[in-house]
């Protein structure tokens, strides 16, 4: 009998052949997303660690804002014993300049590198070279020579810069053409994060690498001056390693004139660009699990629904099975054989789909995106095998479940004409919830209440994959709403200056008072309104564990133009601060799980311990955030290196039309700046990154809307596909489309009704959680849905909703009566 | 009864496509049924009866012929116009009743006057329980078809049939699905319908136990009508084959 049957699965796929398509396509997209996704996540790891190592990427970063002696570099790399029993392997200085190119008649922000090339760490491919040069390794030799980052000339967004092109480079004194000799790529870049607005700028970063005798000429009167140092230990990109160097070094170049104040530190792993990375790659992984699993519920209700429909088509057979004593455990695994033979077929078809998505992914990404060279394809099979075996059960279990009601009847029932056993008599709850209401007054509109009332089960089904495509929906749309809205209140509510300096050395106060009350310079009057602030680096220690190094901003107490985004704490304005208490960003916060009320050290040449008494959200938070006025008061100034009332920011706004060139050519003379940042700079920065995104925002939205729109239709329509026997009665008797129409239009409409209602509090809990789980404290978004979120989904869920009822009437008015009749067992 | 004809078919053909086979179900079938008549097409498997029926009943078109119903020729109606045919004149009753599993079997009998256009409920409920009870299910209105028995979904069919006053109603194997003694019972309630509502009944059947109760027996075979016996005859016909 066995033999027959397993006969009688093929024959029944092929007869289904739309159904099972769809059960085998479905089941290959989930592996595909599944294992492909978690497989491609390894490997983005695994090729960034080997170019870092490949190319001797710094394992971290100092980078002073007053310069320092090249020969202090090496002097290190000359000490042998200091090398050694601090584990460094390599230490090279460079130049580091933020200014603002014009290539072609446009403007972009810039990073230049005054490098002794072939630089030994961060080492550059050359992947162009103007034909003029023969000898790579001379290729900066000449004073007007310029290599370009391969982001900005070319690559996914980039400019077009060919070797041989002119760029202008913005110096304080002057403007400097140089030529371009050759395009190279940095496997420290990955994302062209801009340092003045914390945004990737995907080719609109240009990053520049010229000889270092002509940047110092150009930074420092040809003095020999460095003011970036960076290391690698033994071994590689271990922080146990790498904390103590930086501390050792720290010393040392505190040690040879270099303020605290002005020493900046970043360990490889919090750098701008692997913040970004690790953003984006961590969140591979988890994507292909969330992906997974809505696949898997995908599967789970086609499943459902085409064995809810075949096991009713074939009760007959069944009760017959049943009256020539077959056993329940066959029958039901006839229907588990079906499914697993549609499963394996999907498995079958998934693994190479998964494979090409896991190698084609990381090749798109890693080798397009990130532009690097060394690729790691070391694919991990195991994702493979997990996803295959999760998959197939899930598959399996589903199928038995769906058929086991049909295995509970007797043979006698099975074969009775209707299937459909209902015991109650007094009205069922639909009938007494929506009975009132007119529309459901007439006996046809009886038959959608019962239908999703009486038919829990499968009711139950259609309801989880309703629920299923809107919180993808929603999901998807409050991401994208609230990324773009956190950047644009980082301009326009939380940043509201014009202008930010960081000075390369603190000044009095006073001294900047002094110097924009200056009634003889005429341009400064255009500044409106001044803040002075602090902005330094500190180790951040807690239990007396070094955690990290980061940035410690003050702000003053009554500052208009730096506002903070308190998500956590009981802090509503700046003055809540005191000298024992902080704000801490979220990201920095969830990244050393460091919670409200811990106590942290701050400081490089001591500690002082605060409280966390808040936490603030802005995207990419790594910042201490604390009060000028509380600063002073707590005498920590000593811990880096600073006077009382000396301070290294000033910001200000300016009246419309202010000559901004003029204004820095002002502040260039009187100060050392070692960044000028121009908030329409940064927002245009912004601006540029969001244009960039929009277009992956758009997809990602697009795939919410379509998988919410097809996902709903397709439950919707296979819902009603073992109901086909109701709707060729109504036909037989002569009735009105427009009856058929409403039957149909509301008992889906009542399903997406309490879909959406269960959506709502479903939709908050699986968002957070996504955002819990795919971003963790990466970046900061807000947990919060917004409010159009809900009508549109309700726009989107209508849509399905008429194009499911449009589908079945016309498969209705297209149905040839005598022929469906005939098929249907009627007559 | 002659000269009161409300269905006549003439030279009706309907032919099948299998592949590139052409299969002809009907093959130039001639009848004529009187108004208020219980004609009973007697046939084997295979002899075409439910095609005449699907003609007669407008549920499907002849490939040549026409099919007169009550003056109108019905083969000549567009689907709109066939549709209407089907909910104001026409009363089908399946073999396997074809009710809808979760009304009640007041409101499945209700259905029909509803799709008439009829909107209210209490005179729909009225006449619904009162075509019940004349089917034979009183006290069972609110009862579901899965809580009836087989012979009593088919009696829920039934009414619904006969609930909208149609001018003829067409039985499919009304009696197929049945054992014997429920065929009977529910073959005698169509007669006794019959002659109490004055409808036309035409009812099709492999079941020869059944034309005791018709006025006439078409015998169909492959497609054309082989005899026309009268009830006499057909009684006389089944004594002499037992």
């Amino acid at each position: 009998m066995m033999k027959i049957l397993t006969k009688k699965i093929f024959r029944e796929i092929k007869e289904n052949k739309f159904k099972s398509l769809s059960i085998i396509l479905i089941v290959a997209l989930t592996i595909m997303l599944l294992a492909g996704l978690r497989a491609g996540h390894p490997v983005l790891f695994n090729t960034f660690e080997l170019n870092q190592k490949y190319y001797n990427v710094a394992d971290g970063i100092f980078t002073f804002s007053e310069p320092m002696e090249s020969n202090n570099i090496t002097a290190i790399r000359n000490n042998i014993d200091f090398m050694n029993q601090n584990k460094i392997v390599k230490i090279e200085g460079r130049i580091h300049y933020l200014t603002e190119i014009n290539f072609q008649g446009e403007k972009f922000q810039a990073v230049i590198f005054g490098v002794d090339f072939p630089n030994e760490l961060n080492q550059l491919v050359i992947e162009k070279r103007a034909t003029d040069i023969e000898d790579e390794k001379l290729i900066l030799q000449s004073n007007s020579s310029c290599l370009i980052e391969t982001h900005f000339a070319g690559g996914l967004f980039g400019q077009g810069v060919e070797p041989g092109d002119q760029i202008e480079v913005r110096f304080p004194d002057n403007e400097i053409n140089f030529t371009v000799k050759g395009i190279a790529q940095d496997s420290y870049y990955s994302y062209m994060v801009d340092e003045v607005s914390n945004m990737p700028l995907l080719g609109n970063l240009a990053v520049i690498w010229i000889n270092i005798q002509i940047a110092q000429q150009l930074r420092y009167d040809g003095n020999s001056l460095i003011n970036q140092a960076l290391f690698t230990v033994e071994d590689r990109l271990n922080k146990d390693q790498i904390f103590p160097a930086a501390d050792a070094l720290s010393y040392f170049f505190g040690n040879h004139n270099i303020p605290a104040n002005a020493m900046k530190f970043v360990v490889f792993d919090e750098t701008d660009e692997y913040k970004m990375f690790i953003g984006d790659a961590g969140a591979v992984d988890k994507m292909g699990t969330i992906f997974g699993i809505i696949g898997l519920i995908i599967c789970v209700v086609i499943i459902f629904n085409t064995l809810n429909k075949m096991v009713y088509a074939q009760r007959k057979n069944i009760g017959l099975f049943l009256a020539m004593g077959s056993s329940k455990r066959k029958i039901l695994f006839h229907y588990a054989g079906f499914t697993l033979i549609l499963t394996i077929s999907g498995i079958i078809i998934g693994i190479p789909l998964a494979f090409g998505l896991a190698i084609g992914m990381s090749q798109m990404v890693v080798g397009k995106l990130y532009g690097y060279h060394q690729i790691d394809l070391s694919i991990p099979t195991m994702e493979f095998v997990y996803a295959g075996v999760i998959t197939l059960i899930t598959c399996i279990a589903c199928s038995i479940l769906s058929a086991w009601t049909i295995t509970k009847v007797t043979p006698r029932e099975a074969m009775a004409t209707s299937f459909t056993r209902i015991k109650k008599v007094s009205k069922t709850i639909a009938e007494r919830i929506f009975g009132w209401i007119p529309i459901f007054k007439p006996i046809h509109m009886i038959v959608p209440l019962r239908e999703v009332f009486l038919k829990k089960k499968k009711s139950l089904i259609t309801i989880l994959a309703l629920i299923t495509s809107m919180i993808f929906l929603v999901n998807s749309l409050a991401m994208v709403y609230n990324m773009f809205d956190i950047m644009i209140a980082n301009f326009d509510e939380y940043n509201t200056y014009d202008v930010q300096i960081i000075l390369e050395n603190p000044v009095n106060v006073g001294y900047i008072n002094q110097f924009l009350k200056n009634d003889n310079i005429e341009v400064l009057k255009d500044i409106n309104h001044h803040e002075i602030f602090i902005n330094v680096y500190t180790k951040i220690i807690h239990n007396g564990e070094l955690l990290s190094w980061t940035e410690l901003v003050c702000y003053q107490e009554n500052s208009t133009l730096r506002s903070f985004n308190v998500i956590e704490g009981s802090v509503t304005q700046k003055s809540d601060l005191s000298n024992k208490t902080i704000l801490l960003g979220t990201a920095i916060a969830g990244k050393y799980d460091l919670k409200l009320n811990d106590e942290i050290d701050l400081g490089i040449l001591g500690n002082y311990s605060v409280e966390i008494i808040g936490l603030v959200g802005e995207l990419i938070d790594y910042s201490v955030l604390w009060t000028y006025e509380a600063f002073q008061e707590s005498g920590a100034s000593i811990y880096f290196g600073l006077l009382n009332n000396w301070v290294n920011g000033i910001m200000f706004t300016v009246n419309e039309n202010a000559n901004l060139n003029k204004i820095r050519d002002e502040f260039e003379e009187q100060f050392e700046i070692a960044f000028w940042i121009e908030s329409e700079t940064a927002k245009n920065s912004t601006l540029a990154f969001m244009e960039a995104m929009l277009g992956m925002m758009v997809v990602l939205l697009g795939i919410g809307i379509l998988i919410g729109i097809l996902f709903s239709f397709q439950s919707m329509y296979v819902a009603f596909l073992d109901r086909q026997k109701d709707f060729l009665s109504f036909k037989a008797m002569g009735t009105k489309n427009k009856y058929i129409r409403r039957i149909v239009f509301w008992e889906n409409a009542i399903l997406s009704l309490f879909s959406l209602i269960l959506t709502i509090p479903i939709g908050y809990v699986t968002y957070w959680w996504t955002l819990d789980y795919m971003l963790e404290d990466k970046f900061y978004i807000p947990t919060s849905i917004p409010w159009f979120a809900w009508p549109l989904v309700l726009i989107i869920s209508l849509l399905a909703l008429w194009l499911a009822t449009s589908r079945l009437l016309r498969k209705i008015k297209k149905m040839n009566l005598a022929d469906e009749l005939r098929q249907a067992g009627a007559t | 009864m002659k000269g009161n004809v409300i269905v006549q078919t003439k030279d009706l053909v309907r032919s099948f496509e299998f592949g590139e086979t052409e299969v002809l179900a009907l093959n130039g079938v001639d009848v004529e049924i009187y108004k208020g008549e219980f004609a009973c097409v007697l046939g084997p498997s295979g002899a075409g009866k439910t095609t005449l029926l699907n003609m007669i009943g407008g549920i499907d078109y002849p490939t040549k012929g026409t099919v007169i119903v009550d003056g109108d020729n019905i083969s000549e109606y567009n689907k709109n116009e066939l549709n209407d045919f089907r909910r104001n004149s026409v009363g089908w009753v399946f073999q396997f009743f074809n009710i809808v599993a979760s009304l009640r079997a007041w409101e499945n009998v209700g259905l029909a006057l509803e799709f008439q256009g009829n909107k209210d409920k209490n005179q729909i409920k009225l006449r619904s329980y009162d075509m019940l009870k004349k089917v034979g299910l009183e006290g069972k209105e609110l009862r579901f078809p899965s809580q009836l028995s087989g012979g009593e979904q088919q009696r829920v069919a039934i009414a619904r049939a006969l609930v909208k006053k149609p001018k003829l109603i067409v039985a499919d194997e009304p009696t197929g699905n049945l054992d014997f003694i429920t065929g009977q019972k529910i073959a005698e309630l169509i007669k006794d319908l019959n002659k109490q509502e004055g409808t036309t009944l035409i009812v099709v059947s492999h079941d020869i136990s059944i034309t005791q109760f018709a006025d006439r027996v078409f015998h169909l075979r492959m497609g054309k009508i082989e005899k026309i016996e009268s009830h006499m005859e057909s009684i006389s016909y089944k004594k002499v084959r037992e």
